[in-house]
């Protein structure tokens, strides 16, 4: 365990000393100043619009001008590559410098490597994430005046945990893939290729398979559009991207009630208003489990993959 | 020379027997004349004093346009004239231009009896001459003079509902009287009412808020008073008179009005009211379970109300059922509970959702908004921690199968 905290610490010290880190930051933080910059244009007409004027605070995250998007959509785009800049060199850049082989050398356990390693990634994470996101709340406090409420408050954490677990998964998949393969360019590339493909192409696979599966029929009944968007957006739900972006539309819009199709007899007698953020939690309980699920496979893999391979020297 | 004289005259006596046929038939046709003259009330009768306007109609029946000279006889001591009361003024008339269409201006008979005039017949006669006197009209009038009749004098009162009923908590009554002159004398009538002690009342025309004493009415006038009543408090459940007296002068109408004060209670009122034991508005429900939420009817009324039972306005699929489902009868003041077990559906979005409770009697009803909050239920929270509790172990469980190495 002493051991473990040890390496923990040091690949800390690595990541948060890194050019690679401060490159990071420097875009997080960019992020961080548009999202304050959008909110100090639109919050007046965003608030204005809606009748849910209680959750002044959540709309700094996800307001936008008609030029920049908002917080949330600079993070849900940003953060994979933040998860694969952090993992994608993990084990083969030690193994190609030959230093993997040095601290092989020590008294530790071989676990507490990848251990440390996934560990440090994950943390350099959460630091990264919670500072931008109590600088933006910090600014907006500023600049709006008005104090979050408490069910703000969780909900912005919660915000900020299911986004480190989002950009974990990422982290730990690139770490996968640097284990798997020896040489550095691959491995990145497989992560980016990953990547590409669940943010750019699912949409499109997504929408010619429902067309397959449950084709609108030829006088485009609702019965039929309805049926293939539900099979779009279940097929869409395999991305990793669609559920973080599920869940954090849900946590930070109260008002969102149901992320499927929504029929007419369904809103009959239905109050417009928030839900209370533990109806929001269950309402993508589904989506957060899986990411969590998804995060722990892929360090599960690479740590027995890294556990059962040969280590030489240089 | 000759010759062209000749062709001269040819034609000039052509053009003369031209000009003679078509002036010819004019000249043979001029005959044709004739004027009439009337008026809608040849006879008529007069009291002694009065002047009379009688309207006298001159008509051309000929085909030629006449200017006729007019001339009236009248009976000795009269004085009369024919005049005209057209464009605002009035101007004798001695001679009228009668056209053959069109009316001709009208002409008045305007006569008034000397003041000693006897009672009696009197003739009139009014002569049309046309200019050149070849055409004439004449016609007569007769007046009959008699002694003025006696005035009529007389006030009549009169309402439709003379009897009113009103709770011992009421204080002010209205009675709408129309009072009507049927004399034949204009009149300022003055109204009083003899009301029992205590009793204040006041009169005023109808639509209007000033309150009056007296009141001027022509001969023949009615109009409608607005009598207010107002009772003093702490009166006694009976049945109060009054009269009502309108005076003239020395003529004099009454009207007997009632007012009848009732207790309360006599005056049954039928009043549901819905609510809930806490008095908050609001129940939870968990998608597609069965959840409870009491409310209450009462009877604020002061009757019984019978056969009280229960609906709701639900979203389409739920299921709302009242225990008891109906009331057989509710006292005043009796207030119930009521079990309302709502059902969504198991497909139903979280949020949420106004339900409308309504409730009525054979008399009497009322409804009640309750906001349900419907949430998912809470086991596939646990379900999803278990999944993930179970990753945890497994990779737990990895640790121990290939770690420490």
């Amino acid at each position: 365990m002493y051991a473990l905290v040890t390496l923990l610490r040091k690949e800390l010290a690595d990541h948060l000393g890194s050019k690679r880190f401060v490159i990071l930051m420097a875009l997080v933080s960019l992020s961080g100043l548009s999202a304050i910059y959008v909110a100090g244009q639109s919050i007046r007409q965003a608030v204005g619009d809606e009748s849910t004027a209680q959750f002044v605070f959540l709309k700094l995250f996800t307001a936008s001008s008609g030029v920049l998007p908002p917080f949330v959509s600079f993070i849900a785009f940003f953060g994979p590559l933040i998860g694969l800049a952090l993992g994608f060199d993990a084990i083969n850049r030690e193994r190609s410098s030959g230093t993997l082989a040095l601290v092989m050398a020590q008294p530790i356990f071989r676990d507490s490597i990848v251990n440390g390693k996934f560990l440090a990634g994950v943390t350099t994470i959460a630091v990264m994430l919670s500072s931008i996101v109590l600088i933006v709340a910090g600014m907006g406090l500023w600049m709006i005046g008005v104090p979050p409420s408490l069910e703000e408050v969780l909900r912005i954490i919660a915000y900020t945990l299911v986004t480190v677990v989002y950009i974990g998964f990422w982290m730990a998949l690139a770490m996968m893939f640097s284990i798997f393969f020896k040489r550095i360019t691959t491995s990145a590339l497989a992560a980016i290729a990953v990547w590409m493909f669940f943010s750019l192409f699912m949409g499109i696979i997504a929408g010619l398979v429902a067309d397959r599966i449950s084709p609108i029929d030829q006088d485009q009944s609702d019965v039929s559009v309805a049926a293939n968007e539900q099979t779009a957006s279940n097929l869409m739900r395999l991305s990793p991207a669609t559920l973080y972006q599920e869940s954090i539309a849900t946590m930070l819009q109260p008002n969102v009630r149901t992320l499927g199709p929504l029929t007419l007899q369904d809103i009959v007698g239905m109050v417009p208003g928030p839900l209370p953020l533990a109806q929001s939690l269950l309402l993508v309980w589904p989506q957060i489990v899986t990411m969590i699920g998804l995060m722990l496979a892929c360090f599960a893999i690479s740590y027995a993959s890294f556990m059962r391979q040969e280590i030489r020297g240089p | 020379m000759r010759t062209a004289r000749r062709f001269y005259v040819a034609p000039i006596l052509m053009l003369v027997a031209i000009a003679i046929g078509l002036v010819s038939p004019g000249v043979a046709a001029a005959a044709q004349r004739g004027i009439r003259i009337s008026t809608t009330y040849p006879s008529v009768t007069i009291s002694k004093a009065d002047s009379i306007t009688l309207p006298i109609k001159l008509a051309n029946q000929g085909e030629a346009d006449e200017r006729v000279d007019i001339s009236l006889s009248s009976p000795q001591g009269w004085t009369a004239s024919l005049v005209n009361e057209e464009f605002g003024s009035t101007f004798e008339v001695q001679s009228m231009f009668v056209p053959i269409k069109g009316d001709a201006p009208s002409l008045f008979l305007k006569t008034k009896p000397p003041t000693d005039v006897k009672p009696g017949s009197y003739a009139f006669n009014i002569k049309a001459v046309s200019q050149d006197k070849q055409v004439n009209a004449s016609l007569d009038i007769n007046v009959a003079v008699v002694e003025k009749p006696a005035t009529v004098s007389k006030l009549t009162l009169n309402t439709p509902f003379p009897d009113i009923r009103g709770s011992v908590d009421d204080n002010s009554f209205q009675f709408n009287v129309d009072v009507t002159n049927d004399g034949s004398d204009d009149r300022t009538v003055s109204f009083a009412m003899e009301s029992p002690k205590g009793w204040q009342v006041s009169f005023r025309p109808q639509y209007e808020s000033t309150l009056i004493v007296n009141m001027g009415m022509k001969a023949g006038d009615k109009k409608t008073i607005q009598v207010t009543i107002q009772a003093p408090p702490d009166q006694e459940a009976k049945q109060y008179s009054f009269v009502m007296r309108a005076t003239s002068g020395s003529i004099e109408a009454k009207l007997p009005l009632t007012v009848t004060l009732t207790k309360k209670e006599d005056v049954p009122t039928y009043q549901l009211r819905l609510s809930t034991p806490s008095g908050r508005l609001n129940a939870d429900v968990v998608t597609g379970k069965e959840s409870h939420a009491s409310i209450t009817v009462g009877n604020t009324g002061t009757a019984d109300i019978k056969n009280v039972s229960f609906f709701a306005d639900s979203p389409s699929g739920w299921k709302v059922a009242f225990d008891p489902a109906k009331i057989d009868k509710l006292a005043p003041n009796e207030v119930r509970q009521v079990d309302v077990a709502i059902t969504s559906t198991a497909k139903t979005i979280s949020g949420d959702y106004a339900i409308t409770i309504r409730t009525s009697g054979d008399r009497g009803s009322d409804s009640m908004a309750l906001r349900t909050a419907v949430g998912a239920s809470t086991a596939w929270g646990w379900i999803g921690l278990f999944i993930v509790a179970l990753v945890i172990a497994s990779v737990v469980g990895l640790f121990w199968r290939v770690g420490r190495r």
